[in-house]
């Protein structure tokens, strides 16, 4: 076979071979960036959400500190002076 | 010349063998920890670690097999119409055609033969190779299925031109623009990744350019044939 005939069909199967790997790259990376998801028939693009901040962040950021919903368990007195109604006669 | 074509085929499925060989050992080397800095590049771009990794080698292969399938079918109108004959060897353009439509095929097993193991849409072997029973849109895999069929067919010629007429081989060889169209509207309609611009944008630039051709084939078909009936 004619030496130009390899050098074009080496040629056109390596190009394909980075054209098939660059198209993986640009997929796994277009991918995770549009986050596309399908809801039956639909494609529905996921909105992109804030990072959620981390405790030591706000720690060292006094402002965030004073916007921090403290969480707090008070017992109610109802349910301290809860007693139960039934009451057995005893023997 | 038909020694030499099979020959031919085997290398180019020994190189992909071969090829497809080393990048398991790649990988494997990736996931051993073995990697070394260049390595880890390689598997950070490739996604190597994701969970979707054969999801993005099937929608590649897909891409590819079509873009080298339009490749072909275009050169197929050019070399028909004649057009690289003032400066390139004819036998040197329809081998071109020949190795062009091979490559493509190869990625479309590819294609299929990664979604019998993906997990994103897992297609069973009957549902690859039997048109319409796919659960995934089953009208436009079938229409991909249909179309890959006619694409092995014209192939085959290629291989069996000497044992059939010319005319049988160029109505044969008539079916792959059917075939091409199938594959666009596979691609179009069954292809996750039809909503990312630049593919919407590479399939309107391939259609209007194969159209392109089409309709000049069309025309010198035409215009040939008008001029027999005057003579």
């Amino acid at each position: 076979m004619n030496i130009y005939r390899k050098l074009l069909r080496g040629w056109i199967t390596l190009t394909s071979i980075i054209g098939f790997v660059g198209g993986w790259v640009f997929i796994a990376r277009a991918t995770e960036i549009e986050t596309v998801t399908y809801v039956g028939q639909t494609a529905v693009t996921m909105p992109e959400l804030e990072p959620i901040p981390t405790v030591n962040g706000l720690a060292g950021n006094p402002l965030s500190v004073s916007n921090v919903q403290t969480f707090t368990f008070s017992q109610s007195t109802s349910q301290q002076s809860f007693s139960p109604p039934m009451r057995t006669g005893g023997s | 010349m038909q020694n030499e074509k099979i020959i031919n085929a085997l290398t180019l499925t020994a190189v992909l063998v071969v090829g497809v060989t080393a990048m398991a050992i790649g990988l494997l080397a990736v996931q051993a920890g073995f990697a070394t800095s260049p390595l880890r590049l390689a598997s950070d771009s490739l996604s190597l670690d994701s969970v979707h990794l054969w999801w993005y080698v099937t929608r590649a292969a897909g891409l590819m097999g079509y873009l080298l399938f339009w490749l072909s079918t275009l050169w197929g109108f050019a070399v028909s119409s004649k057009i690289f004959d003032s400066f390139l060897e004819r036998m040197f353009t329809y081998d071109f055609h020949e190795h062009l439509s091979l490559l493509s095929l190869g990625f479309i097993v590819l294609h299929a033969l990664v979604l019998l193991v993906e997990k994103v849409e897992p297609l069973s072997v009957m549902e690859i190779l039997v048109p319409f029973v796919s659960a995934y849109r089953p009208f436009w895999t079938g229409i991909g299925i249909i179309a890959f069929y006619l694409t092995v067919l014209v192939t085959v010629t290629f291989y069996i031109r000497s044992w059939i007429s010319m005319k049988t081989f160029r109505v044969i060889h008539y079916l792959s623009v059917v075939a091409y169209f199938g594959s666009l509207f596979h691609s179009l309609y069954a292809g996750s990744d039809s909503l990312l611009s630049w593919v919407q944008w590479m399939y309107g630039g391939t259609t209007l350019v194969t159209v392109f051709f089409m309709m000049y084939w069309v025309f010198l078909l035409w215009q040939r044939r008008s001029e027999k009936a005057i003579a």
